[in-house]
């Protein structure tokens, strides 16, 4: 599904050379669990850009699928993007203004999906995480835990390769936070893989491995032992 | 995603923001209402200045002093006063002229009683009515014996009356008025013709050219000679006998330039619509120029708009949209501005001529090739102010993007 192949990313501040990450390698199959884990600084970010194909790396190879797509650019990654990534935002990143269906229906709208089609999809993925009521509602109309969701169901409705969540309950309440996670536990049940960048330990103990990051460098990769079980109870109360 | 849908987004873009929409477009509204306002009102001055020149009356010609060229000095059109009653003389009656009057003309104080004002007076002959068409509502135009006699007699237009008594019907027949104060005995009153405007009759004094000469002016020169040709077709004719008996009677040898002009309706016609259009031109050029005002407005807006949306574009570059459907949105959000406020523009530019053109009994005529080129005009704005804008959204980076606050 996903291998890196001594993944190195230098940044150039005039004559000084930072190397975000210094020689990366990480696999991760189809169907993992997967929480990224380091201090600020550590390399995380970056990782997350290269694995989203927001950026490319300076050096290394990155198989997604089979295919290298360490040395693609712009509208190509584009297209990776919209057909093999899902993304989640620590800031839920919904388009203001714009309903949640509208939201959803975004990446089907670059992927060329037709307009009925669009919406019985998006109208599908909203009511898997428990917003079939709300999707005529913008985002401001809605409260965190419910917008993140909004963004969730735009990750998964082109069924991507991975789900890729940056510190997605970041700015959310623990409460909240519990429900996102009962949701990618789900989708994690029905086979999808998940990747999640964070830096809290609670949210990455509900994974099933952790991959933790240190001055640009894999310092641990382990399993968890027994992951825990999020409540969603919101989201079984209405009926998904 | 295909241009339907790009169109479809961008329509909700603008939607979500009404108020900056709407004042976008007003620059371009303003612009090509201008342009169409202008140019309608231009083109209406310059009909109804044709109007007025055809009204002046038909197959007329007109004959005014020429150069003087003295030791090689040009002294310009109208310099030299070179026409006298002599010429008019020389110039016959025939197959080809129906009517020949000279005309002199100045300006005096009128008074009758305690009434009182301004007119242009003309001094002429009898021909002038037949030349002119005027009509006469009471009493009698001038005639041969008048202007043979210097009778001080005078023929009123009813604006003048009307000035002198408050009612252009009151009985002023046979009442002595002063022009400059000679006093003349009113013989006459001209149909009121209900033009404006440069030489209308409705304003003016007419009486014999020898009275005007000898009291008024104190000269004997003649400012033109109006001569009616009996036909359109013989115009040239009598312009021709003209040029002739003049040069004979001015001596002027072969090879020479004639001392005097020969103009005809067409002639003056063509110079006066190359006034009005120099005017609609001018009028159309500085409303183009707000209407590139407004097109720099839309990109100013646009520019605006791609800063406050950055993060939008980052969250479509990030879910898949390519930098192409990110152009697009942006440039069909400026072309929709443009076209939007080109077509409230083009309402609006005709309700404003038009609106003019009833306040100033102007024709005004809009014609299609400036709805068109307006319209056109306003779309290419869009484009030529949106392309800067919305290259520069295509061009960001997700990243970047998403990160900014």
């Amino acid at each position: 599904m996903i291998n890196l192949k001594g993944i190195k990313k230098i940044y150039a501040t005039g004559d000084i050379q930072v190397a975000a990450l210094g020689g990366v390698d990480l696999h991760v199959g189809a169907g993992e669990f997967v929480a990224i884990m380091g201090p600020s600084g550590s390399g995380k970010s970056t990782m997350m850009n290269i694995l989203g194909c927001l950026d490319t790396p300076t050096e290394g190879e990155y198989y997604l699928d089979g295919t290298d797509v360490a040395k693609a650019s712009g509208d190509d990654l584009s297209v990776i993007r919209n057909r093999k990534i899902g993304f989640v935002f620590q800031g839920f990143n919904l388009l203001p203004r714009t309903m949640a269906v509208e939201n959803v229906e975004l990446p089907m709208l670059y992927a060329g999906v037709g307009g009925k089609e669009r919406r019985a999809r998006a109208i599908a993925a909203l009511e898997s995480v428990g917003l079939g009521e709300r999707i005529h509602h913008r985002p401001k109309e809605l409260s965190g835990g419910q917008q993140q969701r909004v963004a969730i169901a735009r990750a998964l409705v082109t069924n991507p390769s991975i789900i890729l969540a940056d510190e997605p309950t970041g700015n959310l309440d623990s409460r909240s936070s519990e429900e996102v996670m009962a949701i990618f536990q789900r989708l994690h049940t029905l086979g999808n893989t998940i990747i999640i960048v964070t830096h809290e330990p609670d949210i990455a103990e509900f994974t099933e491995r952790i991959v933790r990051f240190r001055d640009g460098h894999i310092e641990g990769d382990e399993l968890v032992k027994n992951p825990r079980k999020a409540l969603g109870q919101v989201v079984e109360e209405e009926g998904v | 995603m295909n241009f339907l849908e790009s169109i479809r987004v961008s329509l909700r873009a603008l939607r979500a923001n009404k108020l900056r929409s709407a004042l976008t477009m007003l620059g371009i509204i303003i612009g090509v209402a201008a342009v169409i306002a202008m140019v309608g009102i231009g083109n209406g001055a310059t009909a109804s200045i044709t109007s007025q020149i055809q009204g002046m009356g038909s197959n007329l010609l007109t004959i005014s002093p020429g150069q003087s060229n003295n030791g090689g000095v040009n002294g310009g059109a109208g310099s030299s006063a070179s026409l006298t009653m002599t010429d008019v003389s020389k110039i016959k009656i025939g197959s080809a002229i129906k009517a020949v009057a000279p005309m002199t003309s100045t300006s005096g104080q009128v008074v009758l009683g305690s009434g009182n004002t301004s007119a242009s007076i003309n001094g002429t002959t009898a021909d002038y009515q037949i030349i002119k068409n005027v009509t006469i509502t009471r009493g009698r135009f001038i005639t041969q014996e008048d202007v043979n006699s210097s009778a001080r007699v005078a023929v009123l237009g009813p604006n003048v009356v009307e000035n002198l008594m408050g009612d252009a019907n009151a009985d002023i027949i046979g009442k002595n008025i002063k022009i400059n104060n000679v006093p003349f005995q009113v013989i006459g009153v001209t149909t009121a013709t209900g033009s404006t405007g440069f030489q209308s009759n409705d304003d003016m004094i007419t009486a014999p050219i020898s009275t005007i000469q000898a009291r008024l002016i104190g000269n004997k020169t003649v400012r033109s000679i109006l001569v009616s040709a009996t036909s359109e077709d013989l115009m040239q004719m009598a312009q021709d006998e003209i040029t002739i008996a003049l040069r004979k009677a001015h001596k002027i040898p072969e090879g020479k330039e004639n001392d005097f002009r020969v103009q005809n309706q067409a002639d003056m016609l063509e110079t006066m619509q190359s006034v009005t259009q120099t005017m609609t031109m001018l009028l159309g050029g500085i409303a183009g120029i707000s209407l590139l005002v407004g097109g720099i407005g839309i990109m100013n807006i646009m520019l605006v708009s791609v800063t406050e949306r950055t993060r939008e574009i980052g969250i479509r570059k990030a879910i898949g949209a390519k930098g192409r459907d990110i152009l697009l949105q942006f440039l069909i959000e400026a072309v929709v501005l443009s076209v939007l406020g080109g077509g409230i523009g083009i309402a609006l530019g005709y309700g404003g001529a038009s609106l003019v053109g009833k306040a100033f009994a102007l024709d005004t005529s809009i014609s299609l090739t400036s709805v068109i080129m307006a319209f056109g005009f306003s779309a290419a704005i869009g484009i030529i102010f949106g392309v800067f804008p919305a290259r520069k959204a295509a061009a960001m980076d997700p990243i970047d993007a998403l990160r900014f606050e």
